[in-house]
């Protein structure tokens, strides 16, 4: 991409492990469009553009939902030592514990195998709420693990577990927990993109992918990369452009919030949002929304 | 205390598949002689199989079904894998066990994805109330399965007459052979009885472990711990040590809770469980390490040949040659491929030092080269230090660790080695690269450009060869003079007096002491330079990248470099070429996803059958048959009328056996 030149900007799905070397292979040449980011390299890419946001910040809104929605006093974070995935649950303990609840956070190893031990050293038997934050492949031992104990509080996670992965490796269906993301769902249908996104998925044959999360906002990622492109024209079409075009941007977001502001926080110039709305899943791809978008808490 | 008792309880289950994974370690050596670190992963199959025949049948049937199948899978690791390298060193039958292992990985990902699958669960699914805790108690059934194999091994290797003969032959297995026990049957059932017993870990424990294929493989290492404090043959005291490190493990999730323990950005700092089990490891080579058994074995084994290096002048000069011109001509996905296979080279050379010319197993070459990448990285984004002075100081902190890991090799030798290096390397892994002060965290840490006294030498160099796209040929030239300089170092080595000391060293510890070989002095010198070259490697690999990271470093690409460098020819300095021209993200890997189509997977899939493959019909690699092959011509040529075959290859062997 770097050196191809008809290549005017970038598009990421999510990557972790290789995003610094992918940073540094454009070298700020080209703009950037991410829908989430995992790692904080990609929020400092000056030529960077987040568009649902990055971890960091969207997950910071935990608190305010566990404060403001459940009315919780304590919360259990339990997460897998893997990268992308403990600064995610610093992001969210910083964001619980400014909302002012009192939260007891355990760590296991990515191959560790019973997870009942880290549950309950969070305090998850107790806890007024629970917060998994989990790879895909962890959330399902985390699922079981919490069955097993037979645990009734709220359980908030993030939206890797709503992967189809997770799905196939519980037997069919995603936990029946709370869900915070940065977007809409397809399931919501208060969306109007929710259903034409279920439509096209279906017409391509494809209508199984639609409700994982990365799939909708990679889709509004090319979507809104397509609008700045078409919005310069194709014969001004450069990067700095599109970049122009981007950094004007104030939503609404397909998917996502009605007003973004890229650069927003100077110490994160590529980051375009911090509101997540929370679902409420009963199961069957039955999803309530529970808060609507929300910030982290002041 | 009510807390220390519930976690302790808590962490059982745990302890229970880690004992029952080293139940199965301990059947194969007592049977075989192998250490068979594919025992998780043959777990994994067994969890695999039991998943897949429940989605067509009954519960019992699906449990017969994998019984026959774990059955099956231990025979034919044991006639195809492990039988026909029974005469070979106890080194070869290791790396052959490695080689199951990625290949039932790579089996395993390319049929079932990499995502969890739902374990069906066997054992009763109810829970004990233990201070007001909800426990569940297949945890409890699990460790009383695991008791109860426990002493039916024990009686049944002190009582019965297959236990007796068993342990006679792991005794000594010319005395039980000249006393009419059937050496290769008993190795047979065991390797089987252990695939059961693991198998059956792998379908218990799915209530507890996720169906994967990396969760169960790597719990051999921790397994491997409580082997050796049982000296690879006490059924009981594996299972002791493996409880106890579960509980143990579930101790350290308490433990990680209380403000006094260690913390990295407010949380708890990660990889405390790895290199907890790093230490005992440790502990038990030290304590028990100068009493480790050594299996009676049918024959001398025989290592692989190390053939004097010839014509290094030349050969150096057309690596040359040959390599700037590639890089100057090649398109910059070859270019880049190129290079990442130079890299690899460092690496591999590193492996013909300290596996081909001393015949240590280390296993923690590459979490070396990763030491020395982040310590680039960090004088880099921590205190603004560039290259050179980096790059020194990262080779140097590799050379330093690799030094004190080699201390452990003064008490252990050989196979033994490689469980604590392999230990190592995990620890390594999770407790440095992961942390994000002194590691990666989650992006990976980052590289500068490569520059001297101002002048670019790295990707973005102004000369871009043919196509003038990156990455610079420049870069590429700075990594093929340190392969060829190494190269060359390694194979100067080989011929010097400090290269035969290694051999003799290698070949025999006691005999090359009693002619006067200085054995913990070469060991070391050894350690040294393998470390030095693996710093190197990590260091040309970080500013090749732009970046390192703990996943470039892990444990699963040290296993994949083994196999690379021992198919490549572990002995020989072209076998690293060829070790690093087939390492991941390499020229022939490259070839094969860009004009094939095949992914990576596939690669490893290919790495572990060619590496199986290789060392029963090629025990010397790929390197090492070409010079045979060169060898029986020079013979044949010499003895006009002779049939090459059998004297020259014996010629060739005795050349290099003398200069042993």
């Amino acid at each position: 991409m770097a050196n191809d030149k008809a290549v005017d900007a970038v598009g990421v799905g999510a990557v972790a492990v290789g995003a610094q070397p992918l940073n540094a292979s454009i070298a700020g040449e080209k703009p950037m469009f991410w829908g989430v980011s995992v790692n904080q390299v990609d929020t400092k890419n000056k030529n960077g553009f987040i568009l649902f946001g990055d971890s960091f910040h969207i997950l910071a809104p935990w608190g305010t939902f566990g404060r403001d929605v459940l009315k919780a006093k304590t919360a259990a974070v339990v997460y897998p030592q893997v990268p992308g995935i403990i600064e995610g649950a610093n992001a969210m303990v910083a964001g619980l514990e400014k909302a002012g609840l009192k939260v007891k956070r355990v760590g296991y190893e990515a191959n560790a195998t019973d997870l009942v031990g880290p549950l309950t050293a969070a305090g998850a038997q107790s806890a007024d709420m629970i917060v998994p934050q989990s790879d895909a492949k962890g959330c399902i031992n985390l699922a079981k693990a919490l069955e097993q104990t037979g645990v009734k509080a709220p359980v908030v996670s993030n939206p890797l577990c709503l992967s189809p992965v997770v799905s196939k490796g519980l037997g069919g269906d995603v936990p029946k927990w709370y869900y915070g993301i940065a977007s809409s769902l397809t399931a919501d249908q208060s969306d109007p993109a929710a259903k034409a996104m279920v439509d096209a998925m279906t017409k391509l044959g494809k209508a199984d992918l639609a409700a994982d999360p990365w799939v909708p906002t990679s889709m509004a990622t090319v979507l809104t990369m397509i609008k700045f492109m078409n919005e310069v024209g194709a014969d001004e079409l450069t990067s700095q452009a599109i970049a122009d075009k981007a950094k004007a941007f104030k939503g609404p977001l397909v998917f996502g919030a009605p007003q973004v502001q890229c650069a927003k926080y100077p110490d994160a110039p590529a980051v375009c949002n911090d509101q997540t709305q929370f679902f409420d899943y009963s199961g069957k791809g039955q999803f309530k929304n529970a808060s609507g978008f929300v910030r982290p808490p002041a | 205390m009510d807390q220390i008792v519930l976690f302790a309880l808590l962490g059982l289950g745990t302890g229970a598949l880690i004992a029952g994974i080293g139940l199965g370690v301990v059947l194969t050596y007592r049977g075989s002689g192998v250490i068979n670190v594919a025992t998780g992963a043959m777990a994994m199959a067994a969890g695999y199989a039991f998943y897949s025949l429940k989605t067509v049948v009954d519960t019992p049937l699906a449990l017969v079904g994998t019984l026959a199948f774990t059955i099956v899978l231990g025979a034919a690791v044991e006639l195809l894998c492990f039988r026909p390298l029974r005469t070979a060193s106890p080194l070869a039958r290791l790396v052959s066990s490695l080689g199951v292992l990625l290949t039932l990985q790579a089996a395993a990902t390319l049929i079932y994805g990499t995502g969890s699958l739902p374990a069906p669960s066997v054992l009763p699914r109810d829970t004990v109330e233990v201070t007001g805790v909800a426990i569940p108690a297949d945890r409890f059934w699990l460790t009383g399965i695991v008791i109860v194999i426990t002493i039916l091994l024990a009686v049944a290797y002190r009582y019965t007459r297959f236990g007796l003969a068993t342990r006679a032959g792991s005794e000594n297995e010319v005395s039980a052979i000249l006393a009419g026990l059937p050496a290769g049957e008993l190795s047979l059932a065991n390797t089987v009885l252990s695939a059961v017993i693991a198998g059956g870990m792998g379908v218990l424990a799915a209530s507890l472990a996720q169906l994967d294929a990396t969760t169960l493989p790597l719990q051999v290492v921790p397994a491997l711990g409580a082997v050796l404090f049982a000296r690879f043959t006490s059924f009981g005291i594996t299972t002791l040590v493996g409880l106890a490190i579960g509980v143990v493990q579930s101790l350290l999730y308490y433990a990680s809770t209380q403000s006094w323990f260690p913390t990295d950005k407010g949380a708890a700092l990660p990889g405390i469980s790895s290199l907890l089990t790093f230490i005992i490891i440790v502990i038990a080579l030290y304590v028990r390490g100068s009493s480790l058994p050594t299996r009676g074995e049918l024959i001398e084994q025989r290592l692989p040949a190390v053939p004097r290096p010839e014509r290094l002048g030349s050969s150096a000069a057309l690596a040359a040659v040959v390599g700037v011109v590639a890089l100057i001509v090649l398109p910059y996905d070859y270019r880049n491929a190129l290079i990442i296979s130079l890299a690899a080279m460092t690496i591999c050379l590193s492996y013909v030092v300290i596996t081909g010319f001393i015949g240590q197993v280390s296993l923690m070459q590459i979490a070396l080269a990763g030491s020395s990448g982040f310590v680039v990285s960090h004088l880099f984004k921590d205190f603004d230090v560039g290259f050179p002075l980096a790059a020194i100081a990262g080779v140097a902190a590799a050379t330093v660790l690799g030094f004190v890991a080699g201390a452990s090799a003064l008490r252990v030798r050989g196979v033994s080695l490689a469980v604590v290096t392999l230990a190592a390397a995990v620890a390594i892994e999770q407790f440095g690269f992961a942390n994000s002060t002194w590691g990666a965290g989650a992006t990976g840490s980052p590289v500068p450009e490569l520059k001297f006294i101002g002048i670019d030498l790295g990707t973005r160099a102004s000369f871009r060869g043919l196509d003038g796209d990156v990455p610079s040929p420049i870069l590429g030239f700075v990594v093929l003079a340190a392969v060829i300089v190494l190269g060359f170092l390694v194979a100067k080595t080989r011929r010097s007096g400090l290269g035969r000391r290694m051999l003799a060293v290698r070949s025999n510890e006691r005999a090359a002491a009693a002619t006067g070989v200085n054995v913990r002095n070469t060991k070391f010198a050894a350690y040294a330079i393998s470390s030095f070259i693996a710093g190197v490697g990590g260091v040309l690999y970080g500013y090749s990248l732009g970046s390192v990271s703990a996943e470039r470093f892990g444990i699963l690409i040290a296993l994949g470099f083994v196999a690379f460098a021992y198919v490549g020819g572990i002995t020989m300095v072209s076998g690293a070429v060829f070790g690093g021209l087939i390492a991941t993200s390499g020229v022939i890997p490259h070839i094969f996803e860009a004009e094939l189509g095949i992914s990576g997977t596939w690669t490893l899939l290919v790495a572990g059958v060619t590496l199986i493959l290789n060392l029963i019909l090629f025990p010397d690699g790929v390197a090492g048959s070409r010079y045979q092959k060169k060898q029986q011509k020079l013979a044949a040529a010499a003895r006009p009328g002779d049939t090459p075959a059998p004297g020259g290859q014996q010629s060739a062997m005795a050349g290099t056996a003398s200069e042993s």
